[in-house]
């Protein structure tokens, strides 16, 4: 295993990475259920002239998909990286802050009790979901509280308190049978769509939420040496992690806000940015990023070739994508 | 574990407890029969035992209520003894059959019998959902190098459980609407509706599972000593422990094949068990478990019942809302006390 | 190194920045669709109450659901593409239904670029399934979503759709023959007997309460004593509820006398099912053999007046077989 990477090899990954990014990008904004060339892509993004059915195709439906795609898989790798880090242990993921389940038991809330003129999907609910998220973080966080913070009881709260989000869900979904479908597919995670509105919203806690977690790179890395060495570092480990936990929540919340529950991307993409680039922080973190917005890139293409007979949500193709490496990857670590 | 001298002192304390439980249950029990359509009152139920009382309420009392009770009380038991085996064996207060996978994997595999209208017969899928069990608990023991990790354990678990559950809501989204309303019943877990059939169906297992459980009472006392220390007192500790994880596995999928993957029980009653006899003995603490898992589940599935009448909210429901958080508070006094992993 | 990774990180944003700025979304379909709104008698306000206006009469229209392929039927038009196989129905549009196009994508979640191809006018959704494509379909076409809760609503989306279509005759006629024939059942009708219409399995069932849309036909028409979930359930909301979880008690203290059901699943029709079974086999419907399996396309899923019409012809027969031999016209 590549212990330390030159700086130059460093550079050249990230550069490479980019690239692979930049056609995945593309690729993504091709493939439908109309056909269009990746040719006839690039020329639309650079606003050449091209058949205005193929525009709006491009510009109005593939593109903020794509677009939001990135951005999402990049919030989810990122969170995943940060919560790694936090538990040290390198199965942790984002379900774990309850700011998944919190989203949706907002969402779900406000879908069946709001007003019927505030109850659409529209710009709102979002919002609603976000606030959500981070109140499921918090209710994890303090109540894992004991003096201080013990990973497994985090990890156990987590786990607890989603379940019990999960099954306030259900009561709601029970008295209100209606919403059955749509709250399922938010549960596992659709690009469906999604367009300009959405990308609108996303994008500025995209931005905050993103650079935040890039700041605090440093911080995870002083906190990966144990919790002895960082506090004679000077380091206020409790204050951090309740920090870098909380940058974690607000990542998942907004991510999960706009697209729904997608589990997996949170472990995978760490992982493997793990194996690239090893455990510093300062590269883990942008590499996290780029490796979670590829995934889920290759993900949602798959997921728009494949529309008839029956097509499945991106969060269902990640899951199987997921699975056998899952495995492999349980398989082959070392205690 | 109990010495005999400890036995004597606490004999009393013991007694005391399970004479609790079972007025408890009979309680419970008979509470369960009460309420409904019709409402029916203690005499009027001695009656209906009599051979008396109307038609309607002889019909609603023997055909729908009692096999009700009695496949709570069944499925109490064998979730709350899963859990105490799997607690035993992996020597970790979190193991239950919820979190390591089990329920997922059961669950997966009789939803995609019923969604996808597999004609299986019905005798058959307690057994479908027992290799769907052993499937998803495989992954996480098998990635148990050191049993202590409490961490790993459920971070495993969870992801395993996440994974199958993705794929449940999968199968299910390539349903119609109303076909969805109708399995979301099921996969929350519900005891709605069940009659004898169902009760045979899991009655089973239960006689050859439960007393097979109970026997394994002293190889989990011996494992709690320490892995070295069972091998060195001649205890085959790999295979006992794949032995015990096979049963719990199958305690499980009979209930959640005739059920749904009901949360919870498997968890907290041998919490409870042990905090109530404040002892980890597994001759006494198994029994225990079996009472108050029946208990437990069959005083959530009156509230299930009768909360919302004439509509009827699943019982699983109520025990990951009531029992999650209450699971919560007793691992985190535990965890107050003893800081580090278990 | 910081200040690399700080510069790759600045170029990623400015890239990203730089192309949602650009990134114009089309103006709404409303005015792409030509110059010169016409007069405001092609405005409509949908379930979500969104008020749309539209600036021609539409005439390729997309059905996400069966009522939108109900209703153009009884308009005399066909729609562009549907995404079932309800509209092959011979009371519908027949064999020339399978040239339709076909929206990919599930029931949840239709391919909204199939929908693109289709160079809609109008997209017809059905309320809590389609509403969230409103965003997406906003360069394509105006989206109405209907949410049908009682007859009366399936009459006000008919008159609706035949209003902006320009068929308002058409529509008109539809609604009377329909209310036509369900006041001549209504009349002739003895009410005498109890139905209960449901779905599922006989373990896992819902019923439909008086406060549904095929509730709310039969309650008209015969004894119909489920009544919605009172305080403590929602009810009484834009959203009524459809079917319901029930308890099987209650059912059996009602006891109606005939049942209609929609099975779901493989293995033996749900009537075989209930005769097995101790419980159910102790209603008076099952003891007299009058459980009937019924069409869910017509009861449940068609919402539109012709389908609620087809369902009533059928239930009225069954109830009263001496009374209704045939259908009334």
């Amino acid at each position: 295993m590549i212990q330390r990477l030159t700086a130059r090899y460093y550079s050249l990954l990230i550069l490479l990475s980019l690239l692979v990014l930049f056609v995945l990008f593309v690729l993504h904004v091709a493939v439908g259920s109309v056909a269009i060339s990746p040719a006839t892509v690039i020329a639309a993004l650079f606003n050449q002239p091209v058949e205005p059915f193929q525009h709006i195709i491009i510009w109005d439906l593939r593109l903020p998909r794509a677009l939001i795609a990135l951005l999402v898989g990049a919030m989810f790798g990122l969170a995943g990286a940060i919560l790694q880090v936090i538990m040290r242990n390198p199965l942790a993921e984002p379900e774990m802050t309850g700011a998944t389940s919190g989203a949706v038991l907002f969402a779900v809330l406000w879908l069946a009790l709001a007003p019927a003129q505030t109850a659409q999907p529209g710009p709102v609910l979002p919002f609603v979901a976000l606030i959500g998220g981070l109140v499921g973080g918090a209710l994890v966080y303090l109540l894992s509280w004991q003096g201080q913070h013990d990973p497994v009881l985090l990890v156990l709260t987590g786990v607890l308190i989603s379940a019990v989000l999960r099954s306030a869900i259900s009561i709601i979904l029970l008295l209100r049978q209606e919403v059955i479908g749509t709250v399922l597919l938010w549960l596992i995670g659709s690009l469906n769509g999604l367009v300009w509105t959405q990308l609108d919203v996303l994008w500025p806690w995209a931005l905050i939420a993103l650079s935040l977690g890039l700041t605090c790179a440093s911080l995870a890395n002083v906190l990966q040496l144990g919790e002895e060495n960082a506090t004679s570092l000077g380091l206020n480990v409790p204050l951090t992690r309740l920090g870098l936990f909380f940058v974690a929540a607000l990542l998942t919340a907004s991510a999960v806000a706009i697209v729904g529950g997608i589990t997996f991307l949170g472990l995978l993409a760490p992982h493997l940015a793990r194996r690239a680039v090893g455990a510093d922080a300062r590269r883990l973190f942008p590499f996290s990023m780029l490796v979670g917005a590829g995934i889920l890139l290759a993900a949602d293409t798959l997921t728009q070739a494949i529309s008839q007979p029956v097509s499945i949500p991106v969060g269902a193709a990640l899951a199987l994508l997921g699975v056998p490496f899952f495995l492999y990857l349980v398989w082959r670590r070392k205690p | 574990m109990m010495t005999p001298s400890l036995w004597q002192r606490r004999r009393g304390q013991l007694l005391l407890c399970a004479m609790g439980s079972i007025v408890f249950l009979i309680a419970v029990g008979l509470l369960a029969l009460l309420p409904g359509t019709p409402n029916l009152s203690l005499p009027a139920l001695w009656s209906i035992v009599n051979g008396g009382g109307t038609p309607l309420a002889r019909l609603v009392v023997i055909q729908l209520r009692l096999p009700r009770l009695v496949l709570s009380m069944l499925a109490g038991a064998m979730l709350a003894l899963s859990g105490g085996l799997l607690q035993g064996s992996l020597r970790n207060p979190l193991a239950g059959p919820e979190l390591l996978g089990v329920s997922a994997g059961a669950t997966m595999v009789v939803a995609a019998i019923t969604i996808f209208h597999l004609p299986v017969l019905l005798i058959a899928i307690p057994w479908l959902a027992l290799v769907g069990g052993l499937l998803g608990s495989s992954v996480v023991i098998l990635t148990m190098r050191r049993m202590g990790d409490s961490v790993r354990l459920i971070l495993t678990g969870a992801a395993m459980t996440a994974l199958l559950n993705a794929c449940v809501i999968i199968f299910m989204s390539l349903g119609t609407q109303n076909d969805l309303n109708i399995l979301f019943l099921f996969l929350v877990g519900s005891l709605a509706n069940r009659t004898w059939v169902h009760v045979q169906l899991v009655l089973p297992w239960a006689l050859v599972a439960m007393p097979l459980a109970l026997l394994c009472a002293r190889p989990l006392n011996i494992l709690q000593l320490g892995d070295d220390v069972a091998r060195g007192l001649g205890l085959p500790v790999v295979r006992v422990r794949l032995l015990i994880l096979v049963l719990s596995t199958a305690l499980v999928a009979a209930v959640v094949a005739v059920c749904g993957p009901i949360s919870f029980i498997a968890l907290l009653a041998p919490h409870l068990a042990r905090r109530l006899l404040k002892t980890s003995d597994a001759r006494v603490i198994l029994p225990y478990v079996t009472l108050l898992g029946a208990a437990l589940l069959t005083a959530a599935d009156l509230f299930a019942r009768e909360a919302f009448a004439p509509q009827e909210l699943p019982v699983g429901i109520w025990t990951t809302l009531v029992g999650g958080p209450f699971l919560l508070f007793l691992l985190r006094r535990r965890f107050g006390k003893s800081r580090g992993a278990p | 190194m910081k200040q690399h990774l700080l510069r790759v990180y600045l170029l990623l944003l400015v890239t990203m920045l730089a192309i949602a700025a650009c990134g114009s979304p089309s103006a709404p379909a409303s005015s792409r669709n030509g110059s010169g709104s016409t007069a405001t008698t092609l405005t409509f306000t949908d379930a979500t109450h969104t008020t749309v206006t539209l600036s021609k009469r539409p005439a390729r229209i997309v059905c996400l659901v069966s009522l939108c392929e109900d209703i153009l039927a009884q308009l005399g038009l066909s729609p562009v593409a549907v995404n079932d196989t309800f509209g092959q129905d011979p009371h519908f549009f027949g064999p020339r239904a399978k040239r339709f196009m076909t929206i990919g994508g599930t029931f949840f979640q239709p391919d909204v670029e199939d929908i693109a191809r289709a160079n809609p006018d109008l997209v017809i959704g059905l309320a809590n399934v389609d509403d969230s494509l409103r965003s997406a379909l906003q360069p394509i076409a105006p989206l109405y979503i209907m949410n049908p809760a009682s007859y009366k609503d399936s009459i006000f989306y008919l008159k609706d759709i035949g209003r902006l279509t320009g068929r308002s005759a058409q529509a008109n006629q539809a609604a009377q023959r329909f209310l036509h024939k369900l006041a001549a059942y209504r009349a002739k009708s003895p009410g005498n007997k109890s139905a209960l219409l449901l779905y599922g399995s006989d373990v896992n069932f819902n019923i439909f309460t008086a406060a549904s849309l095929p509730g709310s036909v039969l309650s008209r028409v015969t004894s119909y004593p489920w009544p919605a979930p009172g305080p403590g359930a929602p009810a009484a909301s834009d959203h009524e509820p459809g079917a319901i979880p029930y308890s099987l008690e209650k059912i059996l203290a009602v006891n109606p006398d005939v049942l209609f059901i929609a099975s779901v699943g493989a293995g033996q029709p749900l009537s075989k099912q209930l005769a097995s079974s101790p419980v159910w086999s102790r209603l008076k419907a099952v003891q007299t053999h009058q459980v009937y399996e019924v069409n869910p396309a017509y009861y449940i899923f068609g919402r539109g007046t012709e389908s609620l019409s087809l369902a009533l012809d059928d239930a009225m027969h069954k109830l009263y077989p001496d009374i209704f031999p045939t259908p009334l016209t």
